[in-house]
């Protein structure tokens, strides 16, 4: 009973390390907590029907390729129309800005694709099959596949690669960064980038296993707290949070109630806040006077 | 006379009603080491952050090798050949000293997704080249022990020459420190000047070097330029320049000028 609920309990906390992924990035390179971001989790999810809609006979995977283009087009448009004129505005002009840009996303699909439910495939078929005595669903085992991909991808390029540190020291320090000849501007596009193409994968990824509504946005809250637990500036730690996020909330549903599954991160995100700011992984700021 | 390393022509900063920097002029020679004094709010860190693009000149032009370099970004200059340091030092912190002179020589050593992601021997040689000219950078400014400590629990002034071999690793014509011996003790100082001294010699490499310290410019400048209110007071050799009246009433006020005068 107890490994049946942990292996369902891995495909949730997947897609939660994701989201958080998403976060920490946007949060590293520009100092904000981009509150819209759930809602840009939904609107991936959305494109993917909206493309099919736009194109009729249209097949999901095409579809699914075609909505990760236009994502990492509108990571390109919120950067450059957003953003960078606001590079120098105030933390909470910055705040606004993103909660605004979570609006607008969630009452266009509002408006162009109504307020009720859709139903999006699964990747995979969701028959389960028994494996060492645990049932695992090949749906299930598609999104916690994909994800740790992603996850692997992200953790090579920047733990690995010169590349990648410098992208991790410009989000450190601009001027220090500027002034090895690395160009701020281009890496933090390229950070808006590849958030809001990793919101559209969460998107497709968890959109068949809640109801894709313009609402699902609430998903984000869900990353969010993965995000806090791990500690907010470190990528090891929104994967770990995002996995530990998940597993608790199915141990809760299971043994306790699973009407209090939501209010369990809810309960961490105040916990963590209280009894360790700094989260699992994240090392202590050093404020520069 | 041959070209001047970097030339700035009646340069002037503005900002809003202060001036800060007042048609200032001011050559680096080719192989030079190059002082700019001045008391406090003279206006020598202005200097630094408009040829390094930081601020933006209100008026007059900066050429670098012959060329425009005002207007442009901070890491468009850093590429053609200028680095800098800073007095309160802008290195990654949470990075070992090893990775912060690495990242800096990214450019050099560039390779693709598909070889970082192999992991082969190709990377591992690209890495390895990264790695060595790093340590022998860290090694020339005396910090060869220090390679896997963060940056920032490293002491004030192992920071500060950390921040040098960031620099080099840059591959610069013309290297700017900004106040390197500020808060430094006499001994330290004298390692800087060895430092500096070596750099020339072995790299080929011109400094510019602003700073109120006087043991550090007197002992290794060539030439001395003296900035006061913004403007240029004097310039000539260390000898001139501690001889210059103005130069004595701007440090010390003109009732010492008219002492030492007369």
């Amino acid at each position: 009973m107890l490994a049946q609920v942990l292996v369902s309990s891995v495909t949730a906390g997947a897609v939660y390390a994701l989201i958080a992924l998403g976060f920490v990035l946007i949060h590293k390179g520009t100092g904000v907590v981009h509150f819209g971001y759930g809602d840009q989790v939904t609107f991936g999810a959305y494109l993917v029907l909206i493309a099919q809609m736009a194109v009729t006979g249209l097949p999901f995977w095409p579809a699914v390729f075609i909505a990760l283009v236009v994502s990492a087009l509108l990571g390109a448009l919120i950067y450059g129309g957003f953003m960078w004129p606001l590079r120098n505005a105030s933390l909470l002009a910055k705040i606004i800005a993103s909660l605004a840009l979570g609006t607008v996303l969630r009452e266009f699909v509002r408006a162009f694709m109504g307020p009720n439910a859709w139903p999006f495939p699964f990747l995979l078929s969701q028959t389960a099959v028994p494996v060492g005595g645990v049932l695992v669903v090949p749906a299930n085992l598609a999104i916690v596949g994909v994800s740790l991909g992603i996850l692997a991808i992200l953790f090579l390029l920047f733990e690995k690669t010169l590349f990648g540190k410098a992208i991790m020291a410009a989000c450190d320090n601009r001027i220090g960064a500027s002034l090895i000849g690395v160009r701020v501007s281009h890496v933090f596009l390229l950070i808006w980038v590849v958030a809001s193409v990793l919101a559209t994968v969460a998107g497709v990824l968890v959109a068949p296993l809640l109801t894709l509504s313009p609402d699902m946005g609430l998903i984000g809250i869900k990353g969010f707290t993965a995000a806090v637990l791990g500690g907010f500036n470190s990528l090891p730690g929104a994967v770990l949070g995002g996995i530990l996020l998940g597993i608790l909330e199915a141990l809760v549903g299971t043994y306790i109630s699973s009407a209090l599954k939501d209010m369990i991160s809810y309960g961490i995100l105040i916990a963590v806040i209280l009894i360790r700011p700094q989260g699992l992984l994240g090392g202590l700021l050093v404020k520069k006077v | 006379m041959t070209e001047a390393l970097l030339r700035i022509e009646n340069v002037s900063v503005r900002f809003g009603g202060l001036v800060a920097l007042d048609s200032v002029t001011l050559e680096v020679a080719p192989g030079s080491i190059q002082a700019v004094i001045g008391p406090n709010g003279a206006g020598k860190s202005t200097l630094l952050n408009v040829i390094t693009g930081l601020y933006t000149a209100s008026g007059g032009s900066i050429l670098f090798r012959g060329e425009r370099i005002d207007g442009r970004t901070p890491h468009a200059i850093t590429r053609r050949g200028i680095a800098r340091t800073f007095q309160n030092t802008e290195l990654f912190g949470e990075m070992t000293a090893l990775e912060n002179v690495m990242i800096s020589l990214d450019r050099f050593y560039a390779y693709g997704g598909v070889t970082a992601a192999w992991q082969g021997r190709h990377y591992r040689q690209i890495e390895t080249s990264a790695r060595d000219e790093a340590r022998e950078l860290l090694a020339l400014v005396g910090l060869a022990g220090d390679e896997n400590e963060a940056a920032a629990t490293l002491p004030f002034g192992k920071q500060r020459r950390l921040e040098i071999a960031r620099a080099l690793a840059t591959r610069p014509g013309l290297l700017l420190l900004d106040e390197p011996a500020a808060g430094l003790r006499a001994a330290e100082i004298d390692a800087l000047n060895r430092i500096l001294l070596d750099l020339r010699a072995q790299r080929q490499i011109s400094i510019l070097v602003i700073d109120h310290v006087m043991p550090l410019v007197m002992a290794i400048s060539d030439r001395i330029a003296v900035l006061n209110f913004g403007r240029k007071i004097a310039e000539g050799t260390p000898d001139a320049v501690r001889r210059s009246p103005d130069v004595i009433a701007a440090y010390l006020g003109e009732k010492a000028a008219h002492a030492v005068g007369s």
